[in-house]
């Protein structure tokens, strides 16, 4: 590689570098998520707050769903939907944009479902894509190793 | 985030009707879905502290972009098409419905999440769309290439 496009490169990888750690650094400051805000309810109490998880149970008595958040370490909170009029099922996934009134409980003023086979689906359609891309990229490109830089094939130079 | 199928098919068509690098157009329209590394921090159970966010956004994705422009004889002109990827990737993500806004597209200079609620992430027919869309241009593009072929025999 030549020495300007390895400076380049080097530079490039800093700048990204240091908007990871600004990232990580500032995320609870300028938009916590729903583990930063937990930990600090008090701070965040009869705010407004968003997260998504799985519903794992619904109580139709009290109105009320236990979500499980998606990220580690996978808190658990309980939803009130005495304001929504959402038709949810155990399993589905949810969005949910409400107020925060209790250390694990949240009373939700919009709720965004995602059916799991939906969600799953996701996914599953997004496979082709890599082998599609792939047989994309190398059928026009080879990579050599000498100079360390991708050249087109020569039937599609 | 559209599926990556979605993501693919656009950069596809983006760069068949434009006849610019169709294969960087469609890398380019994966790059920031990197930030699905956190993915696999998840699954092995480890918090990722937000580290690969940045990748999600126009500024990290543009960087990405320009670090693998590095690896082409032609730095320029690969980082064309992998940038119009890139840009293919947030104009979709931004018709995406979310309650909590959708991608930081100003970030480092601002942390709001910008979107125009409109399809959603789950909404299958959107796929299905692109591929109707990409076999149509395709037979279109194959028949006009036999009437070439043919008028200039």
């Amino acid at each position: 590689m030549h020495h300007r496009n390895l400076i380049t490169g080097i530079i490039l990888i800093v700048i990204i570098g240091l908007l990871m750690i600004y990232s990580s650094i500032g995320h609870n400051v300028y938009d916590p998520d729903i583990d930063y805000i937990i930990k600090n309810f008090e701070k965040y109490n009869n705010t407004q707050v968003s997260f998504t998880g799985e519903i794992i149970e619904i109580n139709n008595i009290s109105n009320n769903i236990l979500i499980k958040l998606l990220e580690p370490p996978y808190h658990k909170i309980i939803v009130n939907l005495n304001n929504t009029k959402e038709n949810l099922n155990k399993g589905d996934y949810a969005e949910i944009l409400g107020i925060l009134n209790g250390k694990n409980h949240v009373t939700a003023e919009k709720i965004l479902k995602i059916e799991r086979w939906k969600h799953n689906l996701i996914y599953l359609r997004s496979l082709p894509a890599i082998p599609f891309a792939l047989y994309l990229f190398f059928k026009t490109w080879k990579f050599n190793k000498e100079t360390l830089k991708f050249e087109r094939r020569k039937k599609n130079a | 985030m559209p599926d990556w199928l979605t993501h693919t098919l656009t950069g596809w068509l983006i760069g068949k009707t434009t006849k610019i690098n169709i294969a960087l157009i469609v890398i380019g329209s994966l790059i920031p879905d990197l930030v699905k590394i956190n993915i696999a921090f998840t699954w092995l159970g480890i918090n990722h502290l937000h580290v690969f966010d940045p990748l999600h956004t126009p500024v990290g994705a543009f960087l990405i972009a320009g670090i693998g422009a590095l690896f082409f004889e032609d730095t320029k002109k690969a980082f064309i098409p992998l940038s119009i990827g890139v840009i293919s990737h947030f104009v979709l993500d931004f018709f995406l419905v979310h309650l909590s806004g959708g991608t930081r597209l100003f970030f480092p200079l601002s942390w709001d999440k910008l979107n125009y609620s409109l399809i959603r992430s789950e909404d299958y027919w959107m796929t299905i769309c692109a591929i109707i869309i990409a076999i149509t241009v395709l037979i279109i593009y194959k028949f006009y290439d036999q009437k070439i072929k043919v008028f200039s025999k």
